[in-house]
């Protein structure tokens, strides 16, 4: 059996409801299908990609939640959640804890977290272009 | 005339509320209530209304939701905000009606309805250059005047104005989120703590959500500033970043009006201030970290299993929010290099 591609059978799919079914949409139904179509239009050209995105993102997290200072590893229970559970629950801590942003190895750790996560932020928005719909709907706000 | 979608009949699931709220203003008015419309907005779920005895006027009926962008709404102290900015000359609707929840189960407030244009960036973009500049003058001269209001007169006096109150408000949004998470939200919380030590400014009345989609337009003049549930006391550069939105340069358009530069500058001249862009950048991270809790929380209703309805529109802030993450992290990066 040969396989379609995700990203094709979206395509198709988005095909689809654009010329078959949103011509025949009554104009109540039509702007929540238009938000729909739209995205799986979005998700149809990075379905792929997307996997390897939340591959690198999970690295990053391990990576930050690894190097963590132990004076706020020491109050949080990280054991047991998935890694990006954990670096949210270091860095509510810090919010909590706002003295502890004075310590210098603390300060080092978000200087790391920030160029890690700009890093990342900027090969996940190249694959997250607006579509034609989402631009559209952006417009009217 | 303000957009307006739906028809007269087909309101789903909220069919038996607003029917109860329609027959219970009646009742109040004494006279036939219909309802005309769905009112716009996401804030909020609003219903348009006409009055047989009140002939050509139109009314807005506005519920708070069950499940809104916001975790808590409270029509009373928004209509007596209300209230009080109309005494003082604001345009802003007049209160008509405050329901309480024994009526129909939620709060409800009907105002009345106010003709106009309500622009968009888009719409703005296509109006000529001199124009552009008349509403983005028009724009800034009413925001200073908003800050110029003797705050004290018109909310609770025991709000924390300062940063670290804003911080803990829409903190509460990220600790309750159940299926999203956002590890960028939770660094800018973090941030904006660290940050906040050299920006401790002014304190005034602070809209909150004021943008094109809440103002109503008679050419060049406002005739109606809408949506005051997110207003509190604050610093003014809030207000200022927030209708920055996007705009990461000094280049970058301001809701299709002007650049962000020329903005400013009107602001500026508007408010008899000067506004440091490291102020600016400040503001407009904590303005698009309130934008980003606010669109998770919508991202994370609409993904939790069980929910009778998902709205198509929040499910596009899983884009929506690629987004806002990258705005914040762009301007912290402008914000660190200027150290």
């Amino acid at each position: 059996m040969h396989a379609v591609e995700p990203g094709d059978l979206l395509r198709i799919v988005v095909r689809i409801l654009e010329t078959q079914v949103l011509p025949a949409t009554e104009e109540a139904a039509r702007a929540t299908l238009l938000l729909s179509v739209g995205i799986l239009d979005n998700l149809s050209g990075r379905v792929e990609e997307r996997r390897d995105l939340v591959t690198a993102r999970e690295q990053r997290d391990r990576a930050l939640v690894e190097s963590v200072p132990e004076r706020i590893r020491a109050g949080v229970d990280g054991a047991g959640v998935p890694v990006n559970r954990a670096l949210s629950r270091y860095l509510r801590q810090l919010a909590e804890h706002p003295t502890l942003l004075t310590e210098p190895d603390v300060s080092a750790w978000l200087e790391r977290c920030r160029q890690a996560l700009l890093r990342q932020s900027a090969e996940e928005i190249a694959l997250m272009r607006p579509t034609r719909y989402l631009h559209s709907q952006r417009s009217r706000s | 005339m303000r957009t307006e979608t739906g028809s007269a009949t087909g309101w789903g699931v909220e069919s038996s509320l607003i029917e109860r709220i329609r027959t219970h203003i009646a009742a109040h008015w004494g006279a036939d209530v219909r309802i005309v419309g769905r009112a716009p907005g996401h804030s909020h779920d609003g219903w348009i209304m006409t009055c047989a005895d009140r002939p050509g006027q139109r009314f807005l009926v506005r519920t708070e939701p069950r499940d809104g962008p916001f975790l808590t709404y409270d029509a009373i102290r928004e209509a007596e905000l209300l209230g009080g900015l109309a005494r003082l000359g604001l345009p802003v609707p007049h209160v008509l009606m405050v329901g309480g929840p024994e009526i129909c189960g939620v709060r409800f407030l009907v105002l009345d309805w106010i003709d106009g244009v309500v622009h968009t960036p888009h719409s703005a973009a296509c109006l000529g250059g001199a124009e552009r500049i008349a509403y983005a003058t028009e724009f800034v001269q009413t925001l200073t005047r908003l800050h110029r209001l003797p705050w004290t007169d018109l909310l609770d006096r025991g709000q924390d104005p300062s940063v670290s109150g804003l911080l803990r408000q829409f903190g509460r949004t990220l600790d309750q989120l159940v299926v999203v998470s956002s590890v960028v939200l939770d660094y800018v919380r973090v941030w904006l703590q660290q940050a906040a030590v050299a920006h401790s400014g002014e304190v005034a009345l602070v809209h909150g959500d004021f943008r094109l989609g809440n103002l109503v337009w008679r050419d060049a003049r406002i005739v109606g500033i809408l949506d005051w549930e997110t207003a509190r006391v604050g610093d003014p550069l809030f207000d200022l970043a927030w209708s920055c939105m996007g705009a990461t340069s000094g280049e970058s358009p301001v809701m299709g009006l002007v650049s962000r530069d020329e903005f400013v500058a009107l602001y500026a001249r508007a408010a008899g201030r000067d506004v440091a862009v490291r102020d600016l950048i400040f503001w407009q991270v904590a303005a698009a970290w309130v934008r980003g809790c606010t669109e998770a929380r919508l991202l994370d209703l609409s993904v939790t299993p069980d929910r009778p309805e998902t709205d198509a529109r929040d499910l596009s802030w899983e884009f929506g929010l690629y987004r806002t993450e990258h705005e914040l992290l762009s301007l912290i990066d402008q914000y660190e290099q200027g150290r």
